[in-house]
């Protein structure tokens, strides 16, 4: 559909307050929108006036269940499965310790790094709230990664880069025992603005999205639990993908076969 | 909100106590089913709680927007389930039991809602009944214009006027009622 000017906009808003615009013209409209801060005040006042109709509603009370749901979910979000399963790790620590290999070096300087973030922020006032948690969860993921190393099983696998210029590298360390596994690269390319690296587990017919990571000058790590996996993986790769894609991979970065 | 985007989360059950029976009952509306309802309404706060941002405060007030996207989502339920030829303009007086006050899990707010959804309800009686019909087809219905036309079997642009009177009458008949501070 063509662009919309202001008077077209205008003949359409109260429709597209009610949602009852086309999708094209919708579109079209949101377009226009976009660019056109004058016509935001005329938007404001249908969308109010099509909310004001949800208040003829009869209010019921939500049940109960509801609150729970939303606070358990809300849980959830605050504090994922790495407790969990750092616990568990943290059990076959002690047998593991001469298991520590050359990533180790990586690992620490990771850890440290994001311990010296965590502890600047926890300097800073109440409005670095998020980012505290976030830095957080990035450091839980890297003591994860530390236990894994210290497990009784662990076993790992380099992978190469499909590009033969690059410089990228990294190891993939996985324990049976603690259902767990960690990827550690070094060197990567940097990422455009939306990218992220994606761990594809590859079977024979199937690309598996595994989980995604950022680096800190060209380091990136992510640990992941086992237990998930549909189907015994033949491959492990990387790959940069846009933030909001999980469709196939593209071409990878890094691989490696895994011995069956 | 300020409050809700660094993660306070007494800030977060505090907008939920206040607000959770209008969502749910906006998502109950529109779908005619307590499950879905309430699978909505979770969406709608976790969301919130996932993504404040995505609230822009400069585009509108915070219960206009909320209302917004527990009315869209729901909607898109209905679409997606193919359901949507269940409910039209039935009367909500007919089909549910009012909270009462008491009851509410802020009194206070639901008799300001009440008082809310009196003025309304005026308002939308005011209205033709084929400017009504519409207008709730398309709110609470999900039907696009192009829908309700073949619905009602009557021309598109015979539709699109409706619409447009209904709602310049609606903003007319609130206007000096509705309190700006609410929506």
């Amino acid at each position: 559909m063509d662009l919309m000017d202001c008077d077209q906009v205008k003949e359409l808003l109260d429709a597209y307050a009610l949602g009852a615009a086309e999708p094209e013209e919708a579109a079209a409209l949101e377009e226009h929108m976009a660019d056109c801060v004058r016509c935001w005040p005329s938007l404001n006042e249908a969308q109010r006036a099509a909310a004001t109709i949800a208040l003829s509603t009869t209010l019921q009370r939500a049940p109960e269940s509801l609150r729970r749901r939303i606070l358990a979910d809300v849980e959830r979000i605050q504090h994922p499965t790495g407790p969990r399963l750092l616990e568990r790790l943290r059990t076959l620590w002690p047998a593991g310790v001469g298991l520590l290999a050359a990533t180790t070096a990586a690992s620490l300087a990771l850890a440290l790094f994001l311990q010296m973030q965590v502890s600047d922020l926890r300097g800073e006032k109440d409005q670095l709230a998020a980012q505290i948690e976030s830095a957080d969860a990035r450091l839980t993921q890297q003591q994860q990664v530390m236990a894994l190393l210290a497990a009784p099983d662990t076993q790992h696998i380099h992978l190469e880069p499909t590009d033969p210029t690059s410089s990228a590298a990294a190891v993939y360390q996985w324990s049976g025992a603690a259902k767990a596994g960690a990827i550690t690269c070094n060197h990567l390319p940097p990422l455009q603005e939306g990218q992220v690296y994606q761990v594809w587990f590859l079977t024979e017919s199937e690309s598996y999205p595994t989980g995604r990571f950022e680096s800190w000058d060209g380091i990136g790590q992510l640990s992941m639990a086992l237990e998930d996996l549909p189907e015994r993986p033949v491959a492990i790769g990387v790959s940069i993908e846009n933030a909001g894609d999980v469709g196939e991979p593209g071409e990878m970065l890094l691989l490696a076969e895994l011995q069956q | 909100m300020q409050r809700l985007s660094l993660r306070d989360r007494h800030a977060f059950e505090e907008i939920y106590d206040r607000y959770g029976d209008l969502v749910y009952s906006t998502a109950l509306r529109v779908l005619r089913d307590p499950h879905l309802a309430e699978d909505i309404s979770q969406e709608v706060f976790v969301r919130l709680w996932r993504k404040p941002d995505s609230y822009v405060a400069e585009r509108g007030r915070f219960l206009t927007w909320l209302i917004s996207v527990t009315r869209n989502r729901a909607v898109d339920e209905v679409r997606t389930r193919g359901r949507r030829q269940r409910h039209e303009t039935a009367s909500p007086e007919e089909q549910e039991r009012e909270l009462p006050a008491g009851a509410a899990n802020d009194p206070a707010l639901n008799a300001q809602l009440a008082e809310q959804r009196r003025i309304v309800r005026a308002a939308l009686a005011e209205l033709p009944p084929d400017q009504r019909q519409v207008i709730e087809l398309a709110y609470f219905g999900g039907l696009t214009q192009r829908e309700i036309a073949d619905r009602l079997a009557q021309p598109l642009g015979t539709v699109k006027t409706r619409i447009r009177l209904g709602m310049q009458k609606l903003r007319a008949g609130l206007a000096p009622e509705v309190k700006s501070e609410w929506i």
